[in-house]
């Protein structure tokens, strides 16, 4: 039974497929564009997702939905957390709703477990957050671009700036799942000191961190990094406090304090440093028209996520107009794509061989603004430029 | 003389940690311990599987964090969230529950895992999806010292008023007559029923004490853990593990079984990793030492469900 209905869906799939390949081949320019955008939208990390999206969104509609003027259809998808629904709700997009680019993906665990779907299917994708090292080392493809960042950029950036800050030992905490062991691995790429010990904490549904907490007392860093979600970083920021170490050991930290949580967790960790390739005050023109497009549209601070988003349809619509619509033609939207000839909120941004993002990263302190509201103050650049350091070298395949 | 001098600081400051960390892992089993005492009554003596019960200590939390953000009185915000929880687990008992009963376990899963969604959208709604964190005036944030060592003031006032409640527990439970009819109600039913207890009001006053427990515990791991969405789900899944560890029915299996569980999974984060490296060496032991604590509590709980089917102080079942 199990196998009659496993042959069924694979010929079912294979005629979809084939149908979709015919399609494309017939017209140029296209009618529409389809994109299919799939993230976490529900649950506790629901808004990630919201975020990524009011990015798509507020491009599309400066865009006037439509690219090189071919009207656009975005097909939301929402992967709840799980990598086997972002594998099987990836297969939707691509089989039923026949897209021809994919944005999406904040987990590396679910961009891990669809990746192979999209990349067979070879539909060019765009992963907003999620960008694992063997993505950009040995499993790289040309259909595959990091739009945020190669996940352990921002921990590199951190080694970087303990070593000009003359600290010596540090301590690391960060959940023990793909990006999590990344982190860690990252900032002890590029930190020249001691690291007194390290905690992999157990991912997704830590209890609490006394145990890790004790073992920061008793080694005594310099230095804490964490790599912690919301709810976690309150309760070990927490902790911490209670332990009576905040004040004389600061914490680094990456994709753990944004604009959002900071009214959460930003009273219990005022002083700790954060780096982020992307900072609300950046001094670039698409920058401040995009957080006053923002701030109009939806009123507040720029969520982090949608940054990404943005971005990433505005690189797409800088294929579209590049190939004049023909985006059968997956050579040359290839081409085009690589050159990331667009305006990024960045400033300076390319693509590296791998097609990994060249970007700035920052530095910045959680701190009380003039009117005492707590924010992401930005201290400076943490590094200038940085590239995917992938350990094996990807060889790009031909097209 | 040196070396010497400095290897027994080293192993000083090693017993310290272990000191440390088994205080850790008792504050933990005993919080598990307030959410399974009431637990496993309600299992033991209704046959009633309650996967809200989480939800009770995710509404205790917000509460508590919310009154104590409110009006800055933290005992206020736990007293609060203990009594809002009593209320509502009896109004819940006797307007829903009580008629789920006579139904299979499938049809209780069903209902009770709707309040768990019910439960994590309504705190959604109420307090928005990031959480409240439950800030301690600066007399309680403090770290206590005796003897070179640090430890959270708060957490020791945790242990101490968790182990008064266990010990009122235990008290109600083996010198009352209540106490009584409830371990009657627990170890058999149907014997109870017949010998003239009132299970059901009996049922009713379990219940709500078990979700103001619940809530209790809520409101005062609040400070340690924020209130989060979800966090009842988290905490549940150990608190199964000690039920079927101390034995269904048993308070004072739930308890025993709440320390071994608190004290293995603190320790275990501790030095899985370090033991692991002796075996596998260093580099896959970072990884392979945190997943093996990960899984220790229930390897443990296979373990004692082997050699001992009914738990640690349970019945074995006939």
């Amino acid at each position: 039974m199990k196998a009659m209905i496993a042959a069924w869906l694979a010929t079912a799939s294979l005629i979809t497929a084939s149908l979709a390949t015919t399609d494309l081949a017939a017209a140029a320019p296209a009618k529409e564009i389809r994109i299919g955008m799939i993230t976490t939208f529900t649950t506790a990390v629901g808004s990630v997702g919201k975020a990524a999206r009011q990015g798509v969104d507020l491009a599309l509609k400066r865009l006037g939905d439509k690219m090189d003027g071919i009207p656009v259809k975005v097909f939301y998808a929402d992967d709840g957390g799980k990598p086997a629904l972002a594998k099987s709700k990836t297969d939707e997009l691509i089989l039923q709703d026949h897209v021809d680019f994919i944005i999406g993906y904040n987990f590396s665990n679910m961009l891990l477990a669809a990746y192979n779907s999209a990349m067979g299917a070879k539909v060019f994708t765009f992963s907003l957050n999620a960008g694992p090292k063997n993505i950009a080392g040995e499993d790289c493809s040309p259909y595959f671009f990091a739009i945020g960042h190669q996940n352990d950029m921002e921990a590199r950036g951190i080694g970087e700036v303990l070593n000009r800050r003359n600290i010596h030992s540090l301590y690391l905490v960060a959940p023990n799942y793909a990006a999590g062991v990344e982190m860690v691995n990252g900032v002890k790429s590029t930190f020249k000191g001691k690291v007194l010990g390290q905690s992999l904490t157990k991912w997704p549904d830590q209890l609490e961190f006394s145990a890790e907490i004790s073992q920061i007392q008793a080694t005594n860093p310099e230095a804490v990094f964490i790599f912690l979600t919301t709810r976690y970083a309150v309760q070990f920021m927490n902790q911490f406090n209670q332990a009576g170490l905040k004040d004389r050991i600061p914490v680094y930290s990456v994709a753990t304090f944004d604009q959002f949580n900071l009214n959460v967790v930003g009273p219990m960790s005022i002083g700790s440093y954060a780096t982020n390739y992307w900072v609300q005050d950046l001094d670039a023109p698409a920058n401040k028209t995009f957080v006053a497009a923002y701030k109009k549209t939806y009123g507040g601070d720029v969520a982090g996520n949608a940054v990404a988003g943005y971005d990433a349809v505005n690189l797409i619509d800088s294929a579209v107009r590049a190939v004049k619509g023909d985006i059968s033609d997956k050579a040359a939207v290839h081409a085009a794509l690589k050159k990331a000839d667009f305006a990024s909120v960045r400033g300076r941004f390319s693509f590296s061989a791998n097609q990994f993002p060249v970007e700035d990263i920052y530095l910045q302190q959680v701190a009380r603004d003039d009117k005492g509201e707590i924010v992401l103050k930005t201290v400076g650049k943490a590094v200038e430029q940085i590239q995917s350091d992938a350990p094996t070298a990807c060889h790009m395949p031909a097209l | 003389m040196a070396s010497h001098r400095k290897e027994g600081r080293v192993e000083g400051a090693q017993a310290l940690l272990l000191v440390q960390q088994v205080l850790n892992g008792v504050q933990l089993g005993l919080m598990l311990f307030l959410l399974s005492a009431g637990l496993t009554l309600v299992f033991g003596m209704m046959d009633f599987l309650n996967l809200a019960h989480g939800t009770f200590f995710m509404g205790g939390a917000f509460l508590g964090a919310w009154i104590n953000a409110t009006t800055g009185n933290v005992w206020l915000a736990i007293a609060g969230a203990t009594a809002v929880m009593l209320v509502l687990g009896a109004l819940l008992e006797v307007g829903l529950l009580r008629g789920a009963y006579s139904h299979g376990h499938l049809d209780q899963i069903l209902i009770t895992f709707g309040l768990i969604y019910i439960g994590n959208d309504t705190a959604r709604m109420i307090w928005g999806s990031d959480g409240l964190a439950m800030l301690l005036p600066p007399s309680l944030n403090a770290s206590v010292s005796v003897l070179g060592l640090h430890y959270s003031l708060f957490k020791l006032v945790f242990i101490g008023a968790t182990v008064l409640i266990a010990g009122a527990l235990a008290f109600v439970l083996a010198r009352t007559r209540i106490g009584m009819w409830i371990r009657a109600g627990a170890a058999d039913r149907e014997t109870a029923i017949a010998l003239g207890v009132d299970v059901k009001q009996l049922f009713t006053l379990v219940f709500a004490c078990g979700a103001a427990l619940a809530g209790f515990a809520g409101a005062l791991s609040a400070p340690l853990l924020s209130a989060s969405l979800g966090m009842g789900e988290t905490i549940l899944v150990p608190c199964l593990v000690v039920i079927v560890l101390g034995g269904v029915g048993s308070v004072a299996g739930a308890f025993l079984a709440s320390l071994v569980v608190g004290l293995v999974d603190v320790l275990g984060r501790t030095y899985a990793t370090a033991l692991t490296a002796l075996v596998v060496g260093p580099t896959h032991a970072a990884t392979l030492g945190p997943s093996l604590s990960a899984m220790l509590i229930y390897l443990l709980m296979a373990a004692v469900l082997v050699l001992r089917p009914g738990g640690l102080m349970g019945r074995v079942q006939p």
